[in-house]
């Protein structure tokens, strides 16, 4: 498997002169009902990764349903007519390969990887779930059980997370990813059978759906049985969603959240927009290096003069998202020092943000920037997995798959006026939020 | 499995004349012939090969995977300097790691980092219970390739603990410990540990505990370096789209200004489990259980059969018995399984799960209950030939990546497994029977000698 020579290679050589590496080669199709494939051959190692992906997730929920997308998720392991209760399970399982799926703001997404000649039956299976799912009350009940242990494991039971939780539903008002992708408590509790099932019907069509297939495979192959196995699913009406961009800040929100805990932990935000939404798109690959010159790797600016130069943190991250559905948040996180108060840091944070917008960063931070970029792209290409999820995650929100190597070309162009720019647009104080996670004291004791 | 040396006897007679003659060596190295002669194995699945080559030279085990297919080089350093080796001070070894890239003799953290980075190269160091691991991820081109190698070389000669920089990475530590300390799981584990391996190394959590990391000192960093991290017990695997005579120099190079290290790599035998129920308060809505004891060491032939076995009862994801009883028909758990960690001396077989704290004495009682059964019938033949199945299938996965291949060469390296481990891997696993499955449960595991522990408001 690893001694074959393929157009791939040759594009390495390419590379070596100068240019950007190019995505191996990767097939489009849609069948007549809506539904979109796309096959990446990745031809290293005999094993292929499947998933489908659905457009829907936490951000089309609105509250009282919280949680559905997810809650659904989980229903979608229980068998369906075909393939009653656990045999459905057992099927997937028995072909060799892990499998799960994921939920998150903009999707809902279900992956097996697997030896290369168990695709058929993988197709097969996640065809016959789209449509047919079939549980019981009691089933439901139980599991919905399993989800609020799920929510108190991640979330509950984890002082940062709880903390994350109430940040983003403060930082944004009327945006529905203030909604925790796993859903509010009450809401959990008191989801029924029969929502999940509108949710699916509402959402579960060849033509809200895609199919992403990457590894060793033909392309006419995997397109040979994709359309014996999702032709005959019909078309639905899928509702039109309308945007809800969030409203524009009037000033500074902050909040405390009190937990037992040992850590404190401070969280600022800023509404940003996303590639989909920006009225200038030029923004988005500018704040995008902007978040590396601060976080990408131990000698960018957190690491040099938070953790090391004035010693005032533990830790420090800088987060943005820019391939989402709506606007979002451009979020750092940072722990203080042993000795260090959370005003102490949370000024040190505020003096970098003054420091990007009064002087452009160095021409080495920002080539330095654009480097780390063009080698992650190719590192991620050692996975299969992590190329099927950047074509799914991208096709689900609206844009192409190949906005991933031209967001690549744009981030090359980005340049040190553009980076001061957007820091100076969107970092202001009336737009920011703050929560602190506030430890309380932990009562422990052995018996 | 063959013992090390009938495979690799020019191990054992380095091993030999290092430590009876290290005098003499050490003059005498610079003639001394570095090439140890290369050997190499083929890796095939039933669908495809890869091919590993593997050396000794200067006591250290080298093996080299070429990949050419992209154009990424990955570089793992191992050596025995993990939590084991903490002695009286737990959390020396993980600080000793650390610390490597955060100063040199004649370089501070900014510049070390910076050239990892300029050229896109990712650099970390980080250690387990039995060694300490380098990992460097970079491009294959020379400019990358030569500056990060260069620089990783440099970190392994040079690395000092200068004061500032000490103090520092405590005070970091120390915040980790905290977290730990916030999370029940992470605390369920610790106290996990220091039960079923009391008066043992592995007994102690790897990121150490508050008072001896505080009480720790640079030179004692220093000290631990200069002892474990040598050339005579150092592993490299190396992958990419690299030649092996490329792979040869990185590996001579990266050697050359090691010290030869005398210390005891020895790790002592872990002592008979004896039963232990503990359960430690803690203002979390879910009581986290483990419930285990120490089983088995890498290596052990026996792996195999006990592999299949608990892959029915508890570690293939989604299906097992336990999640089966547990989560499916009950709903008590998100997570729950049982799990075998292989370690140079036996690590621990571990079922956990987390459950709301007033159903904790049920969910257990239902654990105890399937293991029982699961210890006296054994699983049925469907049920192992479903297991195979998976895990099979999981094993083209498990060696998909450069990365993945790259870690496993560098663990059948340390770990002494023999260079046809994946080549036997599935045919270990065919041949496993029902009787095999019984016999190794029976004997690597006694449920009355298990170690309880669970950690939140309620007690099982």
């Amino acid at each position: 498997m690893r001694l074959r020579i393929t157009i791939f290679t040759l594009l390495c050589l390419i590379w070596t002169t100068g240019l950007t590496q190019q995505s191996l080669p990767t097939t489009e199709y849609t069948l007549s009902n809506g539904l979109k494939l796309i096959v990446r051959e990745d031809h290293r190692a005999p094993i292929v990764t499947v998933q489908i992906w659905y457009k829907v997730g936490s951000s089309y929920e609105h509250t009282g349903i919280t949680g559905v997308s997810h809650i659904l998720e989980h229903m979608l392991f229980k068998g369906t007519t075909k393939h009653p209760d656990s045999t459905f399970l057992d099927t997937i399982t028995k072909l060799g390969g892990s499998l799960n799926a994921f939920t998150s703001y903009d999707y809902t997404g279900y992956y097996q990887s697997l030896p290369k000649d168990q695709l058929a039956i993988a197709l097969e299976l996640e065809a016959d779930r789209m449509r047919n799912i079939n549980f019981g009350e009691e089933v439901f009940e139980t599991e919905l059980q399993v989800i609020i242990e799920e929510r108190r494991l991640r979330i509950d039971d984890v002082p940062d997370s709880l903390a994350y939780e109430r940040f983003e539903a403060v930082a944004l008002t009327n945006s529905t990813y203030r909604h925790p992708i796993i859903g509010w408590p009450d809401d959990l509790k008191n989801a029924t059978r029969q929502e999940s099932y509108d949710w699916y019907k509402m959402w579960y069509a060849p033509n809200n759906a895609t199919v992403v297939v990457v590894g060793d495979v033909d392309p006419q192959e995997v397109e040979k049985y994709t359309k014996k196995y999702f032709s005959n699913i019909k078309t639905s009406d899928i509702p039109v969603v309308f945007p809800q961009q969030e409203v524009v800040s009037l000033g500074e929100k902050r909040i405390e959240v009190k937990r037992p805990a040992k850590l404190p932990k401070l969280y600022m935000g800023f509404p940003v927009p996303v590639l989909l939404t920006a009225e200038d798109k030029s923004d988005i690959p500018a704040l995008t290096v902007l978040a590396s010159i601060l976080d990408g790797g131990q000698s960018a600016r957190f690491a040099k003069n938070l953790v090391r130069g004035q010693a005032v943190a533990a830790s420090g991250s800088a987060g943005y998202m820019p391939m989402m559905r709506q606007d979002h948040l451009f979020v750092i996180e940072a722990i203080p020092k042993q000795d260090k108060t959370i005003k102490e840091l949370e000024s040190a944070i505020w003096q970098e943000i003054v420091a990007l917008q009064e002087t452009t960063v160095s021409r080495q931070e920002l080539a330095r920037a654009k480097t780390q970029f063009k080698a992650s792209d190719i590192f991620k290409k050692d996975s299969i997995s992590t190329q099927a999820w950047e074509i799914g995650a991208l096709e689900s929100v609206g844009l192409p798959w190949q906005t991933s190597d031209e967001f690549l070309e744009d981030i090359d162009k980005v340049t040190a006026k553009q980076v001061q720019a957007v820091a100076q647009k969107y970092f202001s104080r009336d737009s920011l939020t703050v929560a602190v996670l506030q430890p309380i004291a932990m009562q422990n004791e052995e018996s | 499995m063959l013992p090390w040396f009938k495979k690799h006897p020019e191990k054992v007679i380095i091993g030999f004349i290092l430590v009876i003659l290290l005098p003499a060596i050490l003059v005498a190295q610079h003639f001394w012939p570095h090439d140890g002669a290369t050997k190499s194995t083929r890796v095939s699945t039933e669908q495809g090969l890869f091919e590993i080559h593997y050396w000794q030279e200067n006591g250290a085990t080298i093996a080299f995977v070429p990949l050419p297919e992209l154009p990424i080089v990955d570089i793992h350093v191992l050596f025995p300097a993990g939590s084991a080796y903490d002695k009286e001070t737990p959390g020396l070894a993980y600080l000793t790691a650390q610390m490597i890239g955060e100063g040199t003799k004649t370089q501070d953290a900014q510049s070390i980092y910076e050239t990892f980075e300029n050229v896109g190269a990712q650099f970390s160091a980080s250690a387990s219970r039995d060694y300490a691991a380098l990992s460097l991820r970079t491009l294959s081109d020379n400019k990358p390739l030569e500056t990060s190698m260069e620089m990783l070389r440099h970190l392994l000669a040079e690395t000092t603990f200068e004061a500032s920089n000490f103090a520092r990475e405590r005070n970091r530590l120390l915040a980790a410990i905290k977290m730990r300390e916030q999370s029940a799981g992470d605390m369920a584990s610790q106290a996990f540990f220091e039960e079923a391996y009391a008066g043992h190394p592995y007994a102690t959590p790897v990121t150490g505990t508050q008072d001896a990391v505080e009480a720790l000192t640079a030179a004692d960093l220093e000290n631990f370096f200069r002892s474990y991290y040598t050339k005579n017990n150092a592993v490299i695997a190396i992958s990419g789209d690299i030649s092996l005579h490329q792979a040869r120099k990185i590996a001579s190079d990266l050697l050359e200004e090691l010290p030869i290290g005398l210390a005891d790599t020895q790790i002592p035998l872990v002592p008979r489990a004896q039963a232990k129920k503990e359960h430690i308060k803690f203002p979390s809505t879910q009581t986290h259980i483990l419930f285990g004891m120490p089983a088995m060491a890498k290596g052990n032939p026996d792996f195999f059969a006990f592999s299949v076995g608990n892959h029915v009862l508890g570690a293939n994801p989604l299906v097992s018995q336990l999640f089966n009883i547990v989560r499916d028909q009950h709903g008590l758990a998100y997570s729950v399984g049982s799990h075998l960690i292989t370690l140079k001396q036996p690590g621990p077989f571990i079922i956990n799960l987390q459950t709301r704290g007033n159903e904790a004495k049920k969910a257990m009682a239902l654990v105890e209950k399937t293991l029982d059964a699961y210890m006296k019938n054994g699983p049925s033949k469907e049920e192992i030939k479903d297991a195979k199945a998976n895990i099979n299938g999981r094993f083209a996965l498990g060696l998909g990546s450069n990365q993945a291949i790259t870690s496993h060469i560098a663990m059948l390296a340390f770990y002494n497994l023999p260079w046809d481990y994946y080549e036997t891997y599935q045919d270990n696993i065919n041949a496993v029977t029902k009787d095999d499955i019984e016999r190794v449960f029976k004997k690597y595991l006694s449920v009355n000698d298990f170690v309880q522990v669970s950690v939140g408001e309620h007690a099982p």
